[in-house]
C-alpha cells in the first residue's frame, strides 16, 4: 500500500482547519495560592487532512493542548478557531480517542457504542445500523458487534473507540496515546490500521506520542512540546525571559516537516536522521529512549538525505 | 449381563462423580452444614433437654409453617409485610433521587445533604418509632415511615458514592457527544453508576425489612392487622412457640428469595453481563 504524498504541495493548496492563536494555560497551582503556566505562546495552524502528531516529554502539556482543542479546557488566553469559529465547547466536530480503555459505554454492546454517538450525533434510526456496522468493518470488529467492553482485548476495545469516533464524521480525530497501554506488536498493527483509516477517510489527524517512531512513522509534521517548569517543579512566570533572551517563553520547541515517502520504515534512509534531530529536541531527561531498530544502517544512509525541514517556534504556523 | 453391569457401574460413577461435585461447590456444602444443624436442633428438642414449650422440634416448626400457609394467616401477615417494605422502599428511592439530584445540581445544597446524611445515618430506624407514633399515628403509616426513613440513607449515600465515581472519561465521551445536562445524566451518569444504586437498593431491602418487622412488633402490640412481626409477636403472647419459629423461617425464606432471586436476576441481566461488577 504504497501511498506516495508530497506534502509541500499538498499543504500549499491545503485548507486551514484549525488555528491557535497564542494559546496560554494556567491552572490553579495545587499547592495553594498562584498559577502554574503548562501552555504559553501556541501558535498553531492545523490543515485540513494532515497528520500532526505532538511529541515532547512527560508533563509539558500535550494533553493539555489537546483538551483545549477537544473544548474540555478553556485557553487562559488567546484563542482556538475551528473553520474559522471560536471552539468555546466539546463538539461532535472534534472527537477524542482517550488514552484510557475506560471510554467505551459498558453497558452497550460494541454495536451499541457505535449506535449510540450516531444517535446523539442525530442520526435516523433507519441508518444508524448500517452506519455503525460499516465503521467497525474498517477496524475489523464485525465479527463482535454483540461483544459488550469487558468481553474485548484492550486493542479491540481502542479500535471500538476509533470507529465510533469516526462514524460522527468529525472534521477532526484527536488522539491521546490512544495505543501507550498497548502491547508493542498490537500498538504496531493499530498503527499500520489508523494510516489505512486516516487514507481512506482523509480525516484530519492530531496524534499525542510520547514515542518518537510513532511520531515519523505516522505524521506529515511533528510538533515537538517543550516544558514551561524546571525540574524542581517552581513556577516560570509566563513570559518571562528565556536564559536571559527577550523572547517570550513559549511551549513549542520545534514543528518538523516530515517528508519522508511512506509508507516508512524505521531502517529506510532519513528515518535516523529525524529521529535524532526529536530526540535532541524533546532533550534528555533520564527516561529510557529506545533508539530505532537497525539505527546504524539509518545513520549510514541519513547523512546524506536530511528528510526534515526544522521551524523553530513562535514561526510555527 | 456384562453390558447392564457396565452400565451400572457407569451410572454409579457418575453418581459419585456428580456426588462429589456437589459437595465440592460452595453452596452444597453450606445446604450440607445446614442440614446438619437442622438434625442438631431435632435431635436436642427430641431428648427433651430443654422444656418442648421454649425450644419446640424443628419437625414441629415446619408442620405448623405447613398448617399456616393452609390456613392463610401466615401468607396474610407476609402479604402485608412485603406491601409495606415495598411501598416503603419505593418511596424511599425517589426520595433519594431527589435528594442526590439535588445535592449534585444545587451546589450549597451539598452540604446539607451530606450532614442529613451523617447525621442520620447512624440512627436505627426502630429508635425514631416512638417519635413516628406520635407524628404519624399508631398504625401502618407510622411503620411505612420508619421504613422510610431506614431506607433512605444507604440508598442516598451509594446513589451519590455511585455518581461521583463515574470516570471522568465517560462523562468527557459523552459531552464530546454533544450530549448535556438531562441526556448527558440519563444516558451515561445513571447507567455508569448503577452498580452502586443496585448495591444501595440491596442494602435499602435489608435495612427495611429489619425495621418493617421490627415496627410491626412494636406497634402491633395494639393493632389489629399487622404484617410478620405482629404475627411473632401475637403468637408469642400465645405461647404458640412452632408458630413463632414459623414466623421466623418465612422472613428468612423472603430473604433468601429477594437476596437471591430478585437482586441476584436483576444483577445477572445488567452489571454482571456487562461486567461492572466483580461478584462471581
Ligand atoms: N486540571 C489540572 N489542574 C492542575 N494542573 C494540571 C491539570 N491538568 C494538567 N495539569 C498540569 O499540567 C501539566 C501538563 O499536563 P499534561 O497532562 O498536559 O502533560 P502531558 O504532556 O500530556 O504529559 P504525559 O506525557 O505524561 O501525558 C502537568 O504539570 C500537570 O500537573
Ligand atoms: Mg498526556
Amino acid at each position: 500500500m504504497a501511498v506516495f504524498l508530497n506534502h509541500h504541495q499538498r499543504r500549499e493548496g491545503a485548507e486551514p482547519l484549525l488555528a491557535v492563536n497564542s494559546l496560554y494555560k494556567r491552572f490553579p497551582s495545587p499547592r495553594g495560592g498562584g498559577e502554574l503556566t503548562v501552555l504559553a505562546g501556541v501558535e498553531l495552524t492545523v490543515y485540513r487532512g494532515e497528520f500532526l502528531s505532538i511529541i515532547g516529554r512527560s508533563g509539558c502539556g500535550k494533553t493539555t493542548l489537546l483538551r483545549c482543542i477537544a473544548g474540555f479546557e478553556k485557553p487562559s488566553r488567546g484563542s482556538l478557531l475551528i473553520e474559522g469559529r471560536e471552539i468555546t465547547g466539546p463538539g461532535i466536530d472534534r472527537m477524542m480517542v482517550f488514552q484510557e480503555t475506560d471510554q467505551l459505554f459498558l453497558w452497550l454492546t460494541v454495536l451499541g457504542n457505535v449506535e449510540f454517538a450516531l444517535q446523539a450525533a442525530g442520526v435516523p434510526r433507519r441508518e444508524r445500523r448500517a452506519r455503525a456496522v460499516h465503521y467497525l468493518e474498517m477496524v475489523g470488529l464485525e465479527r463482535f458487534l454483540e461483544y459488550y467492553p469487558h468481553q474485548l482485548s484492550g486493542g479491540m476495545k481502542q479500535r471500538v473507540a476509533i470507529a465510533r469516533a469516526l462514524s460522527v464524521a468529525p472534521r477532526m480525530l484527536l488522539m491521546d496515546e490512544p495505543f501507550a497501554a498497548l502491547d508493542a506488536m498490537t500498538r504496531n498493527v493499530l498503527q499500520q490500521e489508523l494510516l489505512r483509516l486516516w487514507q481512506e477517510t482523509k480525516i484530519t489527524i492530531i496524534f499525542v506520542t510520547h514515542n518518537i517512531q510513532e511520531a515519523i512513522i505516522q505524521s506529515d509534521r511533528i510538533l515537538v512540546l517543550r516544558p514551561l517548569l524546571p525540574a524542581n517543579g517552581a513556577n516560570t512566570p509566563c513570559g518571562a525571559a528565556d536564559n536571559g533572551s527577550q523572547r517570550p517563553l513559549s511551549s513549542i520547541a520545534a514543528l518538523i516537516e516530515n517528508t519522508l515517502p511512506r509508507p516508512r520504515r524505521p531502517d529506510m534512509p532519513g528515518f535516523g536522521a529525524i529521529w535524532r534531530q526529536l530526540n535532541l529536541l524533546i532533550g534528555h531527561d533520564g527516561e529510557a529512549r529506545t533508539e530505532p531498530e537497525d539505527e546504524a544502517e539509518a545513520v549510514a544512509e541519513s547523512a546524506a538525505e536530511p528528510a526534515g525541514a526544522i521551524v523553530l517556534d513562535g514561526k510555527a504556523t | 449381563m456384562r453390558l447392564i453391569n457396565e452400565a451400572r457401574t457407569r451410572l454409579a460413577l457418575m453418581a459419585r462423580s456428580w456426588g462429589q461435585n456437589l459437595l465440592r461447590t460452595h453452596l452444597a456444602r453450606q445446604v450440607a452444614w445446614l442440614m446438619a444443624v437442622a438434625a442438631g436442633w431435632e435431635a436436642l428438642a427430641r431428648a427433651s433437654v430443654y422444656p418442648p414449650i421454649l425450644f419446640p422440634r424443628l419437625s414441629d416448626v415446619l408442620a405448623t409453617l405447613v398448617t399456616e400457609m393452609r390456613t392463610g394467616e401466615i401468607l396474610a401477615r407476609t402479604g402485608w409485610s412485603l406491601g409495606t417494605i415495598c411501598t416503603g422502599v419505593a418511596l424511599a428511592v425517589a426520595i433519594s433521587i431527589a435528594a442526590a439530584g439535588i445535592a449534585l445540581g444545587i451546589r450549597p445544597l451539598r452540604p446539607l445533604v451530606d450532614a442529613l446524611l451523617n447525621v442520620l445515618h447512624p440512627l436505627p430506624g426502630i429508635a425514631v418509632l416512638p417519635i413516628f407514633l406520635l407524628w404519624f399515628g399508631t398504625g401502618a403509616p407510622a411503620v411505612l415511615a420508619v421504613v422510610v426513613f431506614s431506607c433512605i440513607w444507604p440508598m442516598v449515600q451509594n446513589l451519590l458514592a455511585g455518581l461521583e465515581a463515574v470516570p471522568r472519561t465517560q462523562i468527557e465521551v459523552g459531552r464530546n457527544l454533544g450530549l448535556r445536562r438531562a441526556r448527558l445524566i440519563l444516558f451515561v451518569l445513571i447507567p455508569a453508576s448503577l452498580p452502586y444504586a443496585l448495591a444501595g437498593l440491596r442494602l435499602a431491602w435489608a435495612r427495611g425489612w429489619q425495621t418493617a418487622v421490627a415496627g410491626e412488633m412494636v406497634f402491633g402490640a395494639g393493632g389489629g392487622d399487622g404484617g410478620l412481626g405482629w404475627f411473632i409477636y401475637k403468637r408469642r403472647f400465645f405461647l404458640e412457640i412452632p408458630a413463632v419459629f414459623a414466623g421466623m423461617l418465612m422472613i428468612i425464606i423472603i430473604g433468601i428469595l429477594v437476596e437471591h432471586v430478585v437482586f441476584g436476576t436483576l444483577e445477572r441481566l445488567t452489571v454482571r453481563r456487562w461486567g461492572m461488577s466483580r461478584a462471581e
